[in-house]
């Protein structure tokens, strides 16, 4: 039984004009079905690339990168990805937002909009399914985004620093109801942040990451009861967690020369 | 609601204002400096001249709005398919593109009489020199607009197996309508300019043909009616762009007042 996504001694090596560039060295990391791994670690390390070689939109340049055994060249099927920036077509209603990625697969419309209602009611965002992106605030717009990746039921999930431009309170209430619908889906999710309190808060797994070259520094497992309130942030078990993480990435510089 | 009507025509009616007392101006120099009409006819006297004459005048200005039209839509159409090419074409980009840029530092004004020359003095010299000078601007607006795509668009496009033709008839094309149509705006005008020389050495119709006409005969008044007219068509033309771009660029923020 292959595991569900293998990195395995995964290079990626930029080619640059006076000489190369090791974005990621020998990434080892096993993600099984049903996780929810965080990705974190200062900028430069090297986790969007990581992210973009798994979406199978970065070529690698050594190692190995699987799905369900099958080798990632392409963008696989059964992933959704969620970017950084929302990316909603500025001229597309929200529900047709959502049912882009429908069209992009060439699958009939029709058959996607029950689907897609019902992941806007699923985040709140019912009452906003005709009017367009401009009129949404920051935060449902990246829900938006959040229900286009989920629209096709992905068994996987990327996330690549989705709530980084939100502010506090809304990145709050997008962590709930984050943890909310993968709880109740069960889908395997990458997620990859700089925020060390989101990555405990929302991971089963918190892989470190520390730059040059980018590399793993530590996985730490996160041993907290689901599901998790916001509250669970002030108990003692998860300050030591986010304690430990600190202090791994003040030996490891992280802190230095930013 | 009356108030309301008043607040929103503020700028048309400011327009207005400006032309009246420039017309009222006119007139009033004119009449009192005793100018003759073959040097600055007045403008009462314009308006007389044309409705000497009105059937045949508008019926010239449909002629050129015919032309013009012809010209800027084989413009728009072989505008944008050119540019797709090239912006999806390493080779057309470096071929067909350095070309045209090429061709374009040529007062193309000066290649009218070649036309005419190759196809003879009817529609068809004057819609081909409308037609090349309005290409321009909307096929390196559109190469820009197709090219400014952003990259993050286009992934999220792979990431959910789009094809190239939907990346761009989903992503591109929308995303470049904001200056194809900056390009149409500056491209219709230029056509309107094309076809005025193309009847100036083709003849034979059309308002650029009227105008020279009247110049033979010093009948200065039919060259400002003339010169009315085509202002009027130059105003329209530009307006419906603008009315176009309204409708279809509703979500983009340079529509947003």
């Amino acid at each position: 039984m292959p595991r569900f996504l293998e990195v395995a001694k995964l290079n990626k090596v930029y080619r640059a004009a006076d000489k190369p560039i090791h974005a990621l060295q020998d990434i080892d990391l096993h993600v099984e079905e049903g996780e929810f791994v965080c990705i974190v670690g200062p900028s430069g390390c090297g986790k969007s690339t990581l992210m973009r070689c798994m979406a199978g939109l970065e070529p690698i340049t050594g190692g190995k990168l699987a799905m369900r055994g099958q080798d990632i060249h392409e963008p696989p099927d059964n992933m959704g990805v969620v970017f950084q920036r929302d990316l909603l077509l500025e001229w597309r209603n929200i529900l047709d937002n959502v049912l882009v990625a429908a069209e992009f697969h060439d699958l009939d419309r029709r058959a996607c909009v029950q689907r897609a209602r019902e992941l806007l009611d699923l985040f709140g965002l019912t009452a906003f399914s005709d009017r367009f992106p401009r009129e949404l605030s920051g935060g449902m717009r990246q829900r938006v985004s959040i229900c286009r990746a989920l629209l096709l039921d992905p068994q996987l999930l990327l996330m690549d620093e989705p709530f980084g431009a939100l502010d506090p309170f809304t990145r709050d209430g997008l962590n709930a109801e984050l943890q909310r619908t993968w709880l109740a889906t069960g889908k395997t999710v990458v997620f990859i942040t700089h925020s060390i309190t989101e990555a405990v808060y929302l991971g089963s797994r918190v892989v470190m990451m520390a730059r040059g070259p980018g590399r793993i520094a530590d996985i730490v497992p996160i041993d907290i009861e689901r599901p998790r309130g916001l509250e669970v942030r002030e108990t003692a078990a998860f300050a030591a967690y986010v304690a430990r993480i600190r202090d791994t990435f003040r030996e490891l510089g992280a802190y230095k020369g930013s | 609601m009356m108030k309301n009507v008043w607040a929103r025509t503020e700028r048309s009616r400011q327009a207005w204002l400006t032309i009246a007392i420039l017309l009222v101006l006119w007139e009033a120099a004119v009449r009192t400096l005793g100018i003759r009409d073959f040097l600055l006819p007045a403008p009462t006297k314009i308006v007389r001249e044309f409705f000497a004459q009105p059937g045949y005048l508008l019926l010239q200005s449909l002629d050129t709005l015919a032309t013009t039209m012809y010209g800027f839509v084989l413009a728009v159409v072989l505008g944008v398919a050119a540019a797709i090419g090239i912006v999806y074409s390493r080779f057309l980009d470096r071929t067909l593109y350095s070309l045209l840029v090429a061709l374009n530092a040529v007062p193309k004004v000066a290649l009218a009489p070649l036309f005419v020359i190759w196809m003879g003095t009817g529609a068809m010299p004057k819609v081909a020199i409308a037609m090349l000078i309005a290409i321009f601007p909307i096929l390196i607006d559109t190469v820009l607009g197709l090219r400014s795509t952003d990259p993050d668009m286009l992934d999220m496009a792979r990431v959910n197996h789009a094809s190239r033709f939907k990346m761009l008839w989903k992503i591109r094309f929308p995303n470049a309508l904001p200056s194809i149509f900056a390009g149409m705006k500056v491209g219709v005008s230029f056509a309107l300019v094309g076809t005025i020389v193309g009847e100036f050495v083709a003849g034979e119709s059309g308002l650029g043909h009227v105008i020279l006409v009247a110049q033979g005969g010093f009948d200065t008044s039919t060259v400002f009616v003339a010169l009315a007219l085509l202002c009027v068509l130059g105003v329209v033309l530009f307006k419906a762009i603008e009315v176009g771009e309204a409708r279809f660029l509703d979500w983009h923020a340079s529509q947003r007042t």
